[in-house]
């Protein structure tokens, strides 16, 4: 597709083997077969972005099961002595009670207390942490943290890639492929399963809200295999291989880091306050600031946007009052067929974000009315 | 050349300089993403681009390679911890190419660093987040800097034209701009920095332009000038920086090799200027491997998507190949090599698993053109 008129332009062609700078998983040609039909880069990782259309992914998400390849969620081990202390450095969120089944999502934040990440860390022992990646290269952080602290911890990207199986019969698939104990695990905690005969860390974690699992393949080489198994064995659930799927984020509050928050914004901005220990003397590099700011004058809300189907948000659309005063901005939106509107998320002011606030919203074709909901759709 | 391409579909996170509407409107084939930017590569066909580039000039929307000013007392030490390189008797007109590494030494980055004023710099970066790097040291040190990336966007003039269409547009005041030097000119009644330096070695300038938008003034403006002169839409060229030996971070050099085994040695400095990672490096001044250009025999091979392996003539496992293109001057396949200590004098014979089977190959003396 091509114009002139940015509005137009909905999406643009990807080059997609102009060097080996491009990481791509081993499952990529079944991917294809699979039907994948955009992509994206994520972390320097191809990822797909729909297989069938983005409302048919979603539906299906919510009625079956599907196998994710989202090795775009990069992992950075941080492993040594000091291996917690540099964790901790980076986030406001008390890292010391978790244990070590645990998995625990880690706002990130700078010494102004923006937020750089929010990955999912998962604890593997006293002294080895993974941190599974949104879009941005936090290894750079914490190697500069290390360095000019002087720290004794490693910091790698292993050779570890994320299977994740999500949606309302996750768990029955992952009990007949890893065995009846596999799928005891409470929320956001992990152990280990037996995969192509290795031990290999699952949790109950993932970027959806049907539930499900993610699998930490150990060797890129496993996927292929683990991927056939999962197929093979979920034939008769209807498993089919998906993504994070655009509605169903928007409709559960997933936020998006590069898209709905970035490093101007701090986690209570995000909505995240309740992930910020700051009554802890945690090592946390952005503390000061963050007591500071702890008061936010903008937050994340949900929005409906009025009319027909909105195209994407290539750029943040901006929020005004009905008096035309800047009210905030929309940085995600989509039409959801289960809602029968356009939902969205916002960075909305203090003044207008109170649900039931009527709002104007410019979108890439033209000016919309919005409201701010009470809650997201798939908390509800 | 002849790259797949696919649909990306775009989003907030994925990023465009003042510059891509019209880099787009003048037929950009495809875009890689470069530091969460879209990167234009390929208008006119692989060959018919390379050929342009070589004998006339074009504009290069460049804006992915973002800006990281560093501004602050403390902003000189903390620029001299990420490098080996010594910037004691940096010019405040100058640029450095310097390479930046971590606390073991490793490469976080291959960054343009401009002075900018005396306590002020822009690290103008190749792709990964060095920004996060500097953010990192300076909250452990807690220097006083502030680090933050302004809306400021390189365009690049390249080809050997680019002299006569900078003189034409800010006057023959550019032609005195030394290489790796910079000057302030005119654009929209704002001055702003151009340097004689850029990613070719066609010769030219990089324009750093500053504003989110605007870009599309300065952007005509040069094309109308320089319609005689053939001007056009470009990007970086793979066959040409290939062919002269100009390596790309994350390509041909990764995180876990030293700036000796990137072949910049040169740029790292006798005594400890104040880097971080200098103990790592003063003890691997001598590396087990390094970059070398080789030249793989046979018809035309496909662009690597992976390291391919490199081995000695008995399968010995000694290095990997990372870039390789056709040469179009040259008729034959010009690659980028990792080649281990013992095998990478000029000359040796080895063989490299491409896509299309195993194919003899040699260690060349220098890069192609040089």
């Amino acid at each position: 597709m091509r114009g002139t008129d940015l509005g137009d332009i909905v999406s643009q062609p990807l080059i997609l083997n102009p060097s080996s700078r491009l990481r791509r998983s081993p499952l990529l040609p079944r991917l294809q077969k699979a039907g994948a039909k955009a992509w994206s880069v994520y972390n320097g990782t191809l990822i797909a972005q729909w297989f069938g259309t983005l409302e048919e992914d979603c539906a299906h998400l919510k009625r079956a099961v599907q196998v994710w390849d989202v090795g775009g969620e990069k992992i950075i081990e941080v492993a040594g002595p000091d291996a917690a202390q540099l964790v901790q450095m980076t986030s406001p969120r008390d890292i010391s009670v978790l244990a070590d089944d645990q998995c625990a999502y880690l706002p990130v934040v700078d010494r102004d207390g923006g937020m750089l990440n929010d990955p999912v860390l998962t604890r593997l022992g006293a002294d080895r942490f993974w941190l599974a990646l949104a879009d941005g290269d936090m290894g750079q952080y914490l190697k500069g943290l290390a360095a000019g602290a002087g720290l004794d911890a490693s910091i790698s990207e292993p050779d570890v890639w994320i299977l994740a199986i999500q949606g309302p019969t996750a768990n029955e698939l992952v009990s007949r492929v890893f065995g009846p104990g596999a799928t005891d695990l409470k929320f956001f905690r992990h152990h280990l399963v037996p995969v192509n005969g290795r031990p290999m860390v699952l949790a109950r974690t993932g970027w959806s809200r049907q539930g499900g699992f993610e699998l930490h393949v150990e060797g890129s080489d496993n996927l292929v295999p683990v991927w056939e198994r999962l197929m093979a064995a979920g034939r008769d659930l209807d498993v089919r291989a998906g993504c994070p799927n655009l509605i169903e984020r928007i409709e559960a509050g997933l936020l998006s880091y590069g898209n709905d928050m970035s490093a101007e914004h701090t986690p209570f901005e995000a909505g995240l306050g309740r992930f910020c220990n700051l009554d802890v003397a945690t090592d946390c590099v952005g503390h000061a600031a963050l007591l500071a700011r702890r008061e936010p004058i903008r937050q994340i809300r949900p929005v409906e946007i009025t009319g027909e189907p909105v195209p994407r948000v290539a750029a943040l659309w901006p929020l005004t009052d009905r008096g035309g005063q800047a009210a905030g901005k929309v940085s995600s939106a989509v039409w959801s067929p289960s809602e029968g509107t356009n939902i969205g998320i916002a960075m909305v002011g203090k003044a207008h974000w109170a649900p039931g606030t009527q709002l104007r919203v410019e979108t890439a074709d033209g000016m919309r009315d919005a409201v701010v909901c009470a809650e997201f759709w798939g908390r509800k | 050349m002849n790259d797949p391409t696919t649909t990306m579909p775009f989003s907030v996170r994925m990023r465009r300089s003042p510059f891509w509407e019209r880099s787009h409107a003048a037929g950009a084939r495809g875009y890689i993403v470069y530091n969460n930017m879209l990167l234009a590569l390929g208008f006119r066909g692989p060959e018919a681009d390379y050929a342009h580039l070589k004998s006339a000039v074009q504009i290069w929307d460049v804006g992915c390679e973002r800006q990281i000013e560093i501004s602050g007392p403390d902003a000189a030490r903390l620029v001299q911890m990420s490098t080996p390189r010594d910037l004691a008797r940096m010019k405040d007109d100058q640029c450095f190419y310097i390479p930046t590494v971590d606390g073991t030494g490793g490469m976080t980055n291959d960054p343009v660093l401009v002075k900018v004023d005396e306590d002020r710099f822009w690290v103008s970066i190749s792709d990964s987040d060095l920004m996060l790097y500097y953010k990192g040291v300076a909250a452990a040190l807690r220097l006083d800097v502030k680090i933050h990336e302004p809306h400021v966007s390189p365009l690049g003039i390249q080809g050997p034209h680019a002299d006569e269409l900078a003189r034409r547009v800010w006057g023959d005041g550019v032609l005195d701009i030394r290489f790796f030097r910079h000057a302030r000119v005119d654009v929209n009644g704002t001055p702003m920095i151009l340097a004689r330096s850029g990613y070719s070695v066609q010769g030219g300038y990089e324009l750093y332009f500053e504003g989110a938008t605007g870009g599309e003034v300065i952007w005509d403006q040069l094309m109308e000038a320089g319609r005689d002169l053939d001007v056009g839409a470009g990007g970086p060229c793979y066959p040409e920086r290939v062919e002269a030996g100009m390596l790309s971070y994350l390509s041909d050099i990764t995180s876990d090799m030293t700036p000796f085994e990137a072949g910049l040695g040169a740029m790292c400095a006798k005594q400890d200027p104040g880097c971080l990672g200098w103990a790592a490096l003063d003890a691997a001044r001598e590396p087990p491997r390094q970059i070398r250009p080789v030249e793989i025999a046979g018809g035309p091979v496909p662009v690597p998507q992976t390291f391919w392996p490199v081995t000695d003539r008995a399968g010995a496992a000694v290095g990997r190949v990372s870039s390789c293109c056709r040469s179009y001057s040259y008729d034959c396949n010009a690659a980028i090599g990792l080649i281990d200590r013992g095998h990478w004098d000029a000359g040796t014979e080895l063989v490299v698993e491409t896509p299309v089977g195993p194919r003899e190959a040699v260690v060349r003396e220098a890069f192609w053109g040089r």
